[in-house]
């Protein structure tokens, strides 16, 4: 039947969408600040999880609940830059990864405390039956999450080509001595880009719970599985990291279908450890990993 | 060095073959002697992760994983196979260290993040096949009805097991202790502080990494079989990421560099969920707060603590 | 005679920068052979290709007539090449004597298993090192820093301890990295003296540094490297007077010297 392949690959490109964003969130922390940020998928669970809550207890329109709740979150992202990254001085790798596991672990008891155990769902954003695509049924919420997908990547891409901001955050990734030096403050754009990372999973996470709900403890897979899409596309690159979340995305959904579904995460983790292994610096990556040094 | 802790072993020994009966006279229930027999296995799981992480200077976030693959290997082979108990365990053994072999050569190549995100998904995917494999290993609901330890003829539990397991913790510590205080842990802690003069000087240092990586794994397979025999029931829960991440605290706790540190770090956050009990489920942040404290501030952790205090008295003592 | 370390067309290239071209040379055994030329010239790039760090993308390395090209560090530290780093990289957390006692490392064997059992033999060997590591430590001068932390000596000492850590290993050929620099004069003298001692005790030595008055003191031979090629390779008398050497170090002159 010709539904099922497409049915999948569908599928796989639309949870690919939130494997992407999560893996953009960790390329921007770390290209600024060379910090691997533990804590990603909680934003994403976080995003989700405030959204419900806004609308539960908020009478206003879906779009400023996105909004706020993004914020939120963003907020969050900050604040945990300012108080628990910030004030370390010349940390080790060791000493940086404890820090973002500690953060996620609060985060995920931050969630259960609020929200429980429960998972939660949210409303499609607009609601109507799923319509036929060559045999394939395909949801309106997919539409909406390739949708902002896209258009997120196409806003990023002008953000950090074409304004100051963005071209400052860029510069900070690069030479963080030479930006200082040329004048930009280099402790805002760190904060900024822990702002930003935050946002992305926020909106990875909402715009996926309609399909998939949400619930406290999907934040460590999302991060495990954003990471591997992250150093798929080579750790740091934009586009790679884009390609790779949907790559990821289809070859979860195609093993799922066609092998097993139970294994659907030891799948994408499966995938993850080739990848270290065989080529850390990435499918389409230039970085030097595996030194000598 | 050698005489002080062969002096501190001895002691230790002695405080620990004591113990049950001063807890009888303070009036504890035999329920404090179970938990100080779980501190003796997480203790022999936190040396193993002290000699990776502290010093052979390696991050292994998925450390559980060696730990259930003892528990599960002696619980299936002695109940569904009807193998002796003792076999088993050499079983674990030879299985976790084959394991971690395998994992081992491909990912020690690689290093912090990477090392660490390797090790974690490595974990995770042997938590899942503990989950998923049904047919082996019982799936979520596990299985129980596991025998006995007997040694020369005699049923091991209750108060005798509570002597067994911190015998083989304490036989575990002297080994770490001896590996520690050896051309073998100078040349780690030479990998640790300068991976590249540690090469130059002639050391192997891939083989060396190895070699921790395996035994560490070796020590969780041994813990986990003491698990098996204590609970006599296997689930996989005890053996998820969330585990791995409490040996990561007990090593941090403690203090990295630190075999000593790493049972302190052990009895601490044994005896912690029963302290939280009150949190319920929240213990989990109060995990969080604490694993970020004493990161931040402590990073020598307790032993590192330890060791300000004595300096400082020592000052203050000679300036007295 | 077979020289003692022979290098034949060397190439190394990282991602498309070619940091040596076509090198080729010679150190005959028991001689001073000094590496310089200015920064960027590839000098410890070449001590990084022999010490077993970095692999050729082409071309051979001979060591006492054997090829050692693409043996990784240890084997050929335990061969008997020894070297020391131009930013320092001591054992930080370990006292001065635990640093050269690592030198001692490929020359010990007690490994895993017979140090956890503490079986026999182990503490013997532990006071053999032990002892060697004194020795070594005397050789240099250092040996009342024994039981500082490495982290904690001054700067001039911690130069002296890399290579008392290299003499450990028992090595043939001694790889300096430049040892001098960063030490005032009276410490340059003191290594300069050293670097004497270790030929008289009958060991070869490849020495890159920039100063000019320790290399004329005591190499025999010099090679002169500029953008990762041989200028020259000869005596340090001729080298002075190099029409290619002075280009590299002052640049193209116009006219009368």
């Amino acid at each position: 039947m010709i539904s099922h392949p497409l049915q999948y690959i569908l599928t796989g490109l639309t949870i690919g969408c939130i494997y992407a964003l999560i893996a953009l969130g960790f390329n921007i922390i770390y290209n600024v600040t060379e910090v691997i940020n533990f804590a990603q998928g909680e934003f994403a669970v976080w995003g989700a999880l405030t959204m419900v809550l806004l609308i539960e207890h908020l009478k206003i329109p879906l779009v400023l609940n996105f909004f706020l709740s993004v914020s939120l979150v963003s907020f969050i992202g900050s604040l945990i830059y300012l108080v628990a990254i910030k004030p370390m001085r010349r940390p080790s790798v060791l000493t940086m990864i404890v820090v973002t596991i500690a953060l996620s672990i609060i985060l995920k008891g931050g969630a259960m405390f609020i929200w429980g155990k429960d998972p939660f769902a949210l409303e499609p954003f607009t609601s109507g039956p799923p319509f036929r695509l060559f045999g394939a049924s395909v949801l309106l919420q997919s539409l909406w999450v390739l949708g902002i997908t896209f258009a997120l990547v196409i806003a990023l891409s002008l953000y950090f080509q074409k304004t100051i901001w963005g071209k400052a955050m860029s510069a900070c990734a690069d030479n963080p001595l030479a930006a200082g030096l040329v004048g930009i403050d280099v402790n805002k754009m760190v904060l900024a880009s822990f702002a930003l990372s935050a946002a992305l999973g926020a909106i990875g996470g909402i715009i996926i719970t309609p399909i998939t709900l949400m619930e406290y403890d999907r934040g460590a897979m999302l991060a495990l599985k954003g990471f591997g899409a992250s150093v798929m596309g080579g750790l740091g690159s934009f586009y790679g990291a884009i390609l790779a979340g949907f790559c990821l995305g289809l070859l979860e959904s195609l093993a799922t279908g066609y092998l097993s579904s139970s294994y659907k995460d030891g799948i994408a983790l499966f995938i993850l450890l080739l990848v270290l292994f065989f080529k850390p610096s990435g499918l389409l990556g230039a970085t030097r990993v595996v030194t000598k040094e | 060095m050698a005489r002080m802790n062969k002096i501190h072993v001895i002691g230790f020994s002695l405080v620990i073959a004591l113990l049950p009966f001063i807890l009888q006279r303070w009036g504890a229930t035999a329920y404090y002697v179970d938990v100080l027999v779980f501190v003796a296995i997480h203790s022999i799981l936190a040396m193993g992760l002290a000699l990776l992480i502290g010093f052979a200077g390696q991050i292994s976030l998925g450390h559980a994983a060696f730990y259930g693959i003892g528990a599960y290997a002696s619980g299936l082979l002695t109940t569904r196979a009807s193998c002796s108990p003792w076999l088993a365990i050499v079983a674990g053994v030879i299985i976790a260290g084959l394991t971690a072999y395998v994992i081992g050569v491909p990912s020690l190549k690689l290093h912090g993040h990477y090392l660490a995100m390797a090790t974690l998904g490595a974990g995770v995917i042997v938590s899942v096949v503990f989950n998923e494999a049904v047919w082996l290993t019982g799936g979520p609901s596990g299985f129980g009805e596991i025998p006995p330890l007997t040694l020369l003829g005699i049923e091991v539990n209750n108060i005798s097991y509570y002597y067994f397991s911190w015998a083989v913790a304490i036989a575990v510590l002297i080994l770490s202790l001896n590996i520690v205080n050896s051309r073998v842990g100078r040349a780690l802690r030479a990998i640790r502080d300068s991976e590249l003069a540690a090469m130059s000087s002639g050391i192997n240092t891939s083989r060396f990494k190895l070699q921790i990586f395996v035994l560490s794994g070796i020590y969780g397979s041994i813990a986990g079989s003491l698990y098996a025999h204590f609970v006599t029931f296997i689930n996989p829960p005890p053996f998820d990421v969330f585990f791995s991440v409490k040996l990561l605290m007990m090593v941090c706790i403690g203090g990295m560099q630190s075999i000593w540190g790493a049972i302190a770090g052990a009895a601490l956050l044994t005896f912690l969920p029963e302290w939280l009990t009150f949190l319920q489920d929240f213990d989990i942040l109060a995990y969080g707060v604490l694993l970020l404290v004493i990161i931040v501030f402590f990073p020598d952790g307790l032993s590192g603590l330890i060791k300000t205090f004595i300096s400082a008295f020592r000052r203050t003592a000679i300036n007295i | 005679m077979t020289p003692l370390l022979k290098a034949e067309s060397l190439f190394k290239n990282f991602d498309g920068i070619t940091a040596i071209s076509d090198l080729s040379f010679e150190v005959q055994d028991n001689a001073i052979k000094s590496l310089i030329g200015p920064n960027g010239a590839g000098k410890t790039t070449l001590i990084n290709l022999i010490s077993g760090i970095y692999e050729p993308s082409m071309g051979e390395i001979f060591f006492k007539g054997d090829p050692i090209t693409g043996l990784k560090p240890y084997q050929i530290c335990e061969l008997g090449v020894a070297r020391t780093f131009q930013t320092i990289e001591l054992f930080r957390n370990m006292t001065v004597l635990e640093n050269v006692m690592i030198g001692c490392h490929s020359k010990s064997s007690k490994g895993i298993v017979s140090s956890a059992l503490r079986l026999r033999g182990v503490k013997k060997e532990e006071a053999v090192i032990q002892d060697k590591a004194f020795e070594c430590l005397k050789f240099v001068g250092i040996e009342k820093y024994a039981n500082r932390q490495a982290g904690t000596i001054p700067f001039g000492i911690q130069r002296l301890l890399e290579i008392a850590r290299a003499l450990a290993s028992e090595p043939y050929l001694v790889l300096l990295d430049e040892p001098a620099a960063g030490l005032n004069e009276k410490e340059t003298r003191k290594a300069s003296e050293l670097i004497l001692k270790l030929k008289e005790s009958g060991k070869t030595v490849v020495l890159i540094e920039h100063d000019m008055k320790l290399v004329m003191s005591v190499s025999d031979e010099i090679l002169v490297m500029n953008y990762g090629r041989k200028i020259f390779d000869g005596s340090p008398q001729l080298a002075k007077e190099d029409p290619k050497v002075i280009e590299a170090y002052l640049g193209k002159r116009s006219g009368n010297a």
